[in-house]
Order: structure tokens, then sequence, then C-alpha cells
């Protein structure tokens, strides 16, 4: 095999050859598909399966995985829920700072500020801190329900919430064990409140 | 640098006292450093016991073991809610789902719920315990610690509660995940105490009460 002249030095080409294909390995990672959808089982179904994405712009890379382990169905404590595990990485070939962030962890409502309801079905309309995407619409106000879920569009006085996706603008947001979609009679109302990215089925 | 003369040091000795005891004092007002509680009774409750033949399938079981504990100025009653059994995820593996209920009173109208203590040990290394921190619902409750140790460890996962507003009922609802990392033959055996602190309008007290739970291995 030939060389390579680089600044005025011949460098064999069987040598220079592995060292580029590794740099651009390095620098360009491989991408993959960063979105994953399954119609939502009816019964306990593994998956197994991968999804990712990264990021390069020259100096730093970064990548997330996301592992899409099993969805589970009528757990009698946890319900219905998918077990995920996401994966983050970063590097630099120059001695730069770089940090991975978790999301800063919810902040609860603290169930000895009191709501302000005091009617079975009913709620109050209280202002978010940040404007919230649901469903293609940007809400800045949001009734909380005392049967443990999120109306965005009206005070919804049903004590069975539909579940999500729905066209009620609704979000479910607590749920106690054993339980499909009421609150016993005389159950507080919800004692905290977070709102997290999260992974559903469709 | 100016050697200290009697004054000086007279003066550093004043402000040696003077400054630990403030802060001492500052965060004793502030509430930051409370003064430890004397316990002047401690009942433990007879373990209730729970076994399982690991199976080889995803099995539901919805099983509560329940106790409930009554005197004249308290009442306790704790549940640990056996949820299902799932085999061979490819996260976390084989794991059973757990859910802890504690609902609490104090009778005397100047008592309180003054603490509330989970605990769940295992000595056999393979095997972890994870909250699941969006299900739990606390009322006159705040969380003091959360933690879920290295597998290594005994203790694999505790949480430490708080009464708030000095409140004559306390109550919490919390789910958990045992994972177990191990073949089928292996046996596990988790002990889950639950601790209440409450003060009956003169004297603090304790009740502990444990459960123990026995997942036999397949031979």
């Amino acid at each position: 095999m030939g060389k390579v002249r680089i600044y005025g030095k011949k460098v064999r080409a069987s040598i220079l050859i592995p060292i580029l294909l590794l740099s651009v390995w390095i620098v360009f990672p491989v991408s993959a598909s960063s979105s994953w959808s399954k119609p939502r089982p009816s019964s306990p179904t593994p998956y197994d399966e991968v999804i990712g994405n990264a990021y390069t712009d020259g100096i730093a890379s970064i990548g997330v995985g996301v592992h899409i382990g099993t969805y589970y169905e009528n757990d009698p404590i946890l319900g219905d829920f998918l077990t995920v595990k996401v994966s983050a990485s970063a590097n630099s070939r120059k001695g730069i700072q770089y940090s991975c962030q978790w999301p800063s962890t919810y902040n609860w409502y603290d169930v000895s500020d009191p709501t302000g309801i005091t009617e079975d079905n009913s709620g109050v309309n209280l202002t978010l801190p940040f404007p919230v995407l649901l469903y293609g619409v940007e809400y800045f106000r949001v009734w909380v329900c005392d049967n443990g879920f999120l109306s965005f569009d009206s005070q919804f006085t049903n004590s069975t919430p539909a579940n999500i996706p729905n066209t009620d603008r609704q979000i479910r947001l607590l749920r106690h064990f054993g339980e499909t979609s009421t609150q016993p009679q005389g159950a507080q109302s919800p004692a905290a409140i977070s709102i997290n990215t999260r992974t559903h089925l469709s | 640098m100016r050697k200290l003369n009697g004054r000086d040091l007279k003066a550093l000795f004043i402000l040696s006292i003077v400054a630990p005891v403030g802060i001492l004092a500052s965060l004793r007002l502030t509430g930051i450093l409370q003064e430890p509680k004397t316990i002047s009774e401690t009942v433990t409750l007879e373990s209730i016991n729970w076994e399982f033949q690991r199976p080889n399938n995803d099995v539901y079981i919805d099983k509560k073991l329940d106790a409930t504990y009554v005197n004249s100025e308290f009442k306790a009653t704790m549940l640990i809610w056996i949820g299902a059994y799932h085999e061979n995820d490819p996260i976390i593996f084989d794991h059973l789902s757990l859910g802890i209920i504690i609902n609490s009173s104090t009778t005397n109208p100047d008592g309180f719920i003054e603490n509330i203590y989970v605990v769940l040990r295992e000595n056999y290394q393979a095997s972890k315990v994870s909250w699941v921190r969006t299900d739990f619902l606390l009322e006159n409750l705040s969380i003091v610690d959360l933690k879920e140790l290295p597998e290594e460890n005994s203790v694999k996962a505790y949480a430490r509660f708080v009464g708030l507003n000095h409140s004559n009922r306390a109550n919490l609802q919390a789910a958990i995940l045992w994972k177990l990392w191990s073949s089928n033959a292996q046996s596990h055996q988790m002990e889950i105490s639950c601790e209440l602190i409450y003060y009956n309008g003169t004297a603090h007290k304790k009740m502990a009460q444990p459960f123990q739970l026995r997942i036999l291995g397949r031979s």
C-alpha cells in the first residue's frame, strides 16, 4: 500500500485509514430512530427495543438511548406501566467542560397548602407555573379536580376521568391501589401534582 | 504579624464560646436542629409473614397483609399489598410490585404523629428495592429522607417521614418494586418494618410492625 504525505512527512496509508475511520466513528456517532410508537396492548407485552439519537458539532458529541422493556397491564399496585431505561453519554476530543443533566425533580404541591376544593366532584382553577402543551394547544391555567386528575378545558365533575389520550383534555394524576378510576367516598383531594415527560402508548 | 496580647486572647476566648452557642441556639430556634425525642415506650408487634413459591411466569397475586394496633391513645393500621410478580423484564428483570399503606391517628387532642419510618431489609445481595416516586400519597406527612441503597447493603431502601403541623392524623401510601436479580432457584426474604413515633400529650411512644415476605426458589 502507498504512502500519504502529511505536513511534509510520509505516513503509510495502512496506518492512516484505520485512524481516519476511527475518528469519523467518534465524531459522527451512528444515528438511530428517536421516536417509538406502538398500539396500546391489552395484555402484558415484552418489547425489548432500543431507540436513540446522537448529535455532534465536531467538538463534542452526545448520545441518548431509550430501552423500552415490557408493558404490564392491570398490576394491582402500579396499574398499567411500561419499563423504560434511559442512557445518555457525552464525549469530546478536546478538554472542554460538559455536563449531563437529568431534568430536575418535580415539586410536590403540599397537601398542607389547601387547594380550596371543598365539594365532592369539583375542582379549582389554578395558574400554571409554565405553559403546558397538550394535544397541540398551549394551556396557562388548569382545573385541579378532586377525583385525582387535571382538566384543561373545563371544570370536569365526573368522578371517572378518561384514560389518556382523550378528547376531554384531561390528565389523570393519582390512582389509589387496586382502583381503576374512582376514589372511595371521603378520599382526600390530590395530595401531590407533578407534570413529567412520559413515554406513553397511543 | 502582631503578637496577641492578653486582651486579644480574652476576646478570642469569649468569641469561641459565644459563636458556637449562638449558632446552636439559632439552629434550635429555627427548628433545623431538633432535640432528640426521648421514647418512653416501644411496642414491637409480632411479625406478619407471607411466603410464595417463585413462579416461572407473570403471576397476579393481589394479596393484602394487614395489621392494626390500637390502644387508648393511638391507632395505626399498616398494610403491605403484594401486587404482581413479573418475570424476565428486559430492564429490571424479575420483580414484585408492592404497596405500603399506613393510616395512623392519636386520640388525645394534644397528641400528634411525630415520625413514620419504613425500612426494607434483605440479606441476600442480588436484589434491589426502588420506590415508585410518582405514586406517593401523603397526608399530614413530609418526606425527610428517601433512599435506595446498592445491592451489597442489607438495608435495601428506607423512607423517613415527619408529621406536619402536629396533626393527630397521618396517612401514607407508597409503591415499591422489589427486583430479584437471581435465578428462579434462589429464595429471597424481605423484612419490612413500619415504625411510628407518636406523642400522646405527655410522652413520645414508638410502635413497630414487622412484615416478612419470603419468595421460595424453585428446585
